[in-house]
């Protein structure tokens, strides 16, 4: 029966070493850490054992015989990368590459050009050319890390503090971009596969719009509603200089106007009671969250991991800086969140879901949202694989100890399945809630009280539209009222709004100027390889960016 | 129209029945061991036997109640009435084949006791009422078909080990090694209460029963024992449930046939 | 805890067999279980792993008081004593290998030194699932 293809997906390869191909999805679980994936590894394999007989066994119990040790936990394996970190490599305040990711998303805001353009062109006369708008490119690249122009006696800011601050800009307009210094360009182009860039340049049209990036010190100093006031004044003063304006001219205010209230903030500004303003984690919609994800521009064949991706990079931001420091204070959620993008589980059951979505429908999308009994079903079917992985493999069960851990992968597993096989995210927030009944229902037992909380009532709002109902799933975010409390969920939701989308092959998710923004290869952050970017950061490779060395005494 | 009879729980196989079973306060749930209420109150570690219950407020028929149309409805549990303050019992259940598990324990004693407050979680369960209450309460717990000595652990702190594998005599694992195995007689046997201070004696829960037995009397699905899938009501109605709300909260008027 | 990794591997993983057993395992099975591997050649370090049983009660009531736990205890592997702190669950060892006869025998002989010492099973798989680049922890 099914428990035997089961067992043959699951464990065949770990049995029958070596025998497997690698890079088969279906073998993924274990097959990471398996060794001799290719011929050079091998060639490595002995110097790498010339090596470390050279230099000894430092830690080697020479007592017993053979090294000796004892440990609670195994280490994490970051998900689709040979990385094996500590628990606390994953800690968000010990790991730099996790606070970067925050970092770089926080110190982003889009400003649009075309409002200050047709002030200089309707209200000053002036011209704007190519040449003008590198001219002002130019100037804005001074200002924004802290620059000073146009007035005298004016302090500066230490350029060793804040080399990753920028502007660039971006438009669909092809003829324009090719008229525009490259340097301060994100070529759209080049940067995505034809189709997503074609989708990506029809929906921005001839706007163009800039990619301003504050300092991250600047972020971290104030606050991320810092961001579009920062990026105002100094873009206020580059036009100044750059169109050779009077500094008091009541057009300026019309720049700054433009720049703090007709850019776009990576997160809404929170109700009162949360006391945060724009560009703060509690305010990113899940539709833009999923399109600061860069796996499917890079690895647009393999959607899978664009969506796992997504839901790690979430559980980073929303689940371990937000909810675990923001939100709750304290030492955090560590161990819960990365069980999403640690140890290749959540990898195995979207892989498998995507297996089950092809074989039964022929190609994602291809299951009828409005037949609601059949996704009911496929969504029954994907629940009972993953949580059967759990009852049949005791090394699972123990790696996901947690209810909590168990109910959140298996949810966002099927709420994933429900996205890929309709292109509908509403689909899947609604498999999500179907998930965690049945979990509930079938082991008597689910997370802590969040989920039975938001989980329990979750079918009812999953796609209600109407206001103070619901939303579309896009434009939900951590704020969305029942969803402000509960650590383990907004990672899920996040992968769930970008497999709807990469599943249809669509360019973006929410967002076309944000999808570009983080294609930026300049950002210190790679948002197209979450994994291994936070797994460096375990392994101090990662270099971030804010820091105070260049003005401390060392 | 006929009477609306409570049906407890949907489903046909072991489990849902077991379900039904705990949650029908008319059954009388089997009694497999005597453990003394002594033994349950030196386990619980609230108080000393003998000890006079500690007391939060003087007893309701000495003081003024003011005046409640509600007070007047619901007659007060015991301990309420002597004014016992509240404590509690917290169970931990293996996942593997448990008599029961924690949503079970909260409609179980919700359906069968008053006076209780219960919480939920997905490896221990602890249920808080009026001291000389629980104490009643957590006897017939420790002494019926709910709880196996190897399965079941009472649990008031350092709770995790209904995730793990069970050890090679088929215990739960207890960092703090609560209980124990007794080789010679085969039961297993409390040493510490259940935040793990020593106790003056030992305390005998009695044998484990076997796995066979357990998957008769467990209320939990597994792959490995009874599928949920394999019971179509239980599925049915747990997809019932899921797809009314979602429509209730969606399309109201296409909620059809009921 | 074992955290840093005990060589230097020039980031170059060696292999590992993981013995998964079916229950946790008592002190005494452990004991035979490591003095069952102890002989085998190639094997340069074995991390065993499981659910700790810690010496003092860390906290509740009865914090500070001894855990007493029958489990955690000194055991005899190749005549010398190890303090077992935890009920043993996993085995990791890695081979020190250099082709693929070589980690066959290896292998084989670590399985049926597991058939011998664990009868109530285990599932044996040959990857990587230790850490053998330094992470920050090992610089605290």
């Amino acid at each position: 029966m099914a428990g035997k293809q089961k067992e043959k997906l699951f464990m065949d390869a770990v049995k029958k070493k070596f025998k497997e191909d690698p890079t088969d999805m279906e073998t993924k679980y274990y097959c990471y850490g398996g060794w001799k994936q290719s011929k050079s590894k091998v060639e490595f394999q002995k110097s790498a054992q010339a090596i470390a007989k050279k230099r000894g066994f430092p830690m080697m119990n020479e007592d017993i015989g053979v090294p000796l040790g004892q440990r609670a936990w195994m280490p994490y394996q970051l998900s689709h990368t040979d990385i094996y970190v500590e628990a606390d490599d994953l800690h968000c305040v010990n790991n730099a590459a996790i606070q970067q990711a925050w970092d770089d998303i926080r110190r982003t805001v889009l400003v649009g050009l075309d409002s200050p353009h047709s002030t200089i062109e309707k209200r000053l006369g002036k011209e704007v050319t190519p040449e003008t708008i590198n001219s002002y490119l130019e100037a804005v690249n001074h200002t924004m890390p802290g620059g000073a122009i146009v007035q005298e006696h004016m302090a500066e800011v230490n350029p060793a503090l804040v080399w990753d601050s920028y502007v660039k800009v971006f438009s669909g307009d092809d003829e324009l971009i090719d008229e525009i210094d490259k340097r301060f360009i994100i070529d759209i182009n080049k940067l995505f596969p034809k189709a997503q860039a074609e989708q990506l340049k029809k929906a921005i049209g001839k706007t163009v719009m800039q990619a301003v990036r504050v300092p991250t010190i600047v972020g971290r100093l104030m606050d991320g509603a810092t961001v579009s006031r920062h990026a105002a004044m100094q873009i206020s003063m580059a036009f100044i200089s750059s169109y050779k304006l009077a500094a008091g001219e009541a057009a300026i205010a019309d720049f700054a106007y433009s720049a703090k209230h007709q850019s776009i903030n990576m997160g809404s500004m929170m109700p009162a009671r949360r006391a945060r303003g724009p560009n703060e984690p509690g305010g990113i919609p899940f539709g833009f969250f999923a399109d600061m994800l860069q796996s499917d521009r890079v690895y647009p064949d393999d959607p899978a991991r664009a969506v796992l991706e997504t839901v790690g990079l979430g559980a980073a931001i929303f689940d371990q800086v937000y909810l675990g420091g923001y939100m709750s204070g304290g030492v955090g959620f560590t161990q819960y969140a990365s069980a999403t993008y640690t140890d290749n589980i959540l990898e195995d059951y979207v892989y498998h879901s995507v297996d089950v979505i092809k074989d039964k429908y022929g190609g994602f999308c291809k299951l009828d949202a409005s037949k609601y009994d059949e996704l009911i079903k496929l969504g029954d079917d994907i629940n009972a694989y993953a949580l059967e992985m759990y009852e049949r493999y005791p090394a699972i069960m123990e790696t996901h100890f947690g209810g909590s851990q168990r109910a959140t992968v298996a949810a966002a597993t099927t709420g994933i399945a429900g996205s890929m096989a309709t292109g509908v995210a509403d689909c899947g927030l609604n498999m999500w809630y179907l998930s965690m009944l049945q979990h509930k229902e079938r082991t008597g037992r689910l997370g802590f009280y969040g989920y039975d909380l938001q989980d329990q009532c979750g079918s009812a709002n999953s796609f209600s539209y109407r206001s103070d109902e619901g939303l579309p799933a896009e434009l939900r975010g951590p704020n969305y009222p029942n969803y402000a409390m509960n650590v383990g969920h907004l990672s899920g939701y996040s992968g769930i709004a970008k497999a709807a989308h990469v599943a249809r092959g669509d360019a973006f998710t929410a967002n076309p100027y944000i999808r570009v923004a983080f294609a930026d290869p300049s950002l210190v952050f790679d948002f197209a390889n979450i994994t291994k970017e936070i797994g460096r950061g375990g392994l101090r490779e990662f270099v971030p960016a804010g820091e105070r060395t260049a003005v401390i005494k060392g | 129209m006929a009477a609306y009879k409570r049906q407890f729980y949907p489903g046909t196989t072991i489990p849902a029945k077991n379900r039904k079973k705990v949650m029908d306060p008319k059954v009388k749930l089997k009694k497999l061991r005597d453990v003394s209420m002594d033994d349950v109150v030196r386990i619980m570690g609230h108080r000393n036997p003998g000890e006079d219950y500690k007391s939060i407020h003087p007893p309701i028929q000495e003081g003024k109640e003011p005046d409640c149309p509600i007070r007047k409805l619901v007659e007060p549990i015991e301990g309420a009435k002597k004014g016992d303050r509240i404590r509690y019992i917290q169970f931990t259940d293996s996942v593997y084949f448990a008599p029961i598990s924690p949503y079970q324990r909260a409609w179980m004693y919700l359906s069968r006791y008053r006076g209780i407050d219960t919480g939920t979680l997905s490896g221990r369960q602890i249920i808080e009422i009026r001291e000389r209450d629980l104490e009643k309460l957590a006897k017939e717990m420790v002494d019926n078909e709910t709880f196996d000595p190897a399965l079941t652990g009472i649990r008031g702190a350092t709770v995790h080990g209904h995730a793990c594998r069970l050890d090679e005599n088929g215990l739960m694992f207890d960092a703090w090694q609560r209980y124990v195995w007794d080789k010679n007689k085969k039961e297993v046997v409390y040493v510490k209460d259940q935040v793990a201070v020593p106790l003056d004696r030992k305390i005998s829960v009695g044998k484990p029963a076997s796995m066979a037995d357990l998957k008769k009397r467990t209320t939990i699905f597994r792959a490995d024992g009874v599928d949920m899938r394999e019971d179509k009501e239980v599925t049915a109605y747990g997809l019932r449930i899921h797809k009314l709300r979602t429509l209730g909260g969606y399309q109201p008027f296409n909620v059809k046939d009921v | 805890m074992l955290s840093e990794p005990t060589v230097d591997y020039a980031g170059i993983p060696l292999p590992e067999v993981e013995v998964f057993s079916h229950v946790l395992l008592s002190a005494d099975s452990t004991e035979k279980v490591l003095n069952a591997l102890d002989p085998i050649e190639r094997i340069r370090q074995i991390n065993m792993t499981g659910e700790s049983v810690p010496s003092t009660l860390n906290n509740g009531p009865a914090k500070g008081l001894p855990n007493n736990h029958s489990e955690r205890k000194v055991i005899k592997v190749g005549g010398r004593d190890v303090e077992l702190r935890y009920l043993v669950g996993a085995f990791y060892i890695e081979l020190d290998v250099e082709n693929e006869e070589m980690l066959d025998e290896a292998v084989g002989k670590i399985r049926s030194a597991c058939e011998t010492t664990m009868p109530r099973g285990f599932d044996l798989s040959v990857g990587r699932y230790s850490k053998y680049r330094k992470t920050l922890r090992d610089y605290k």
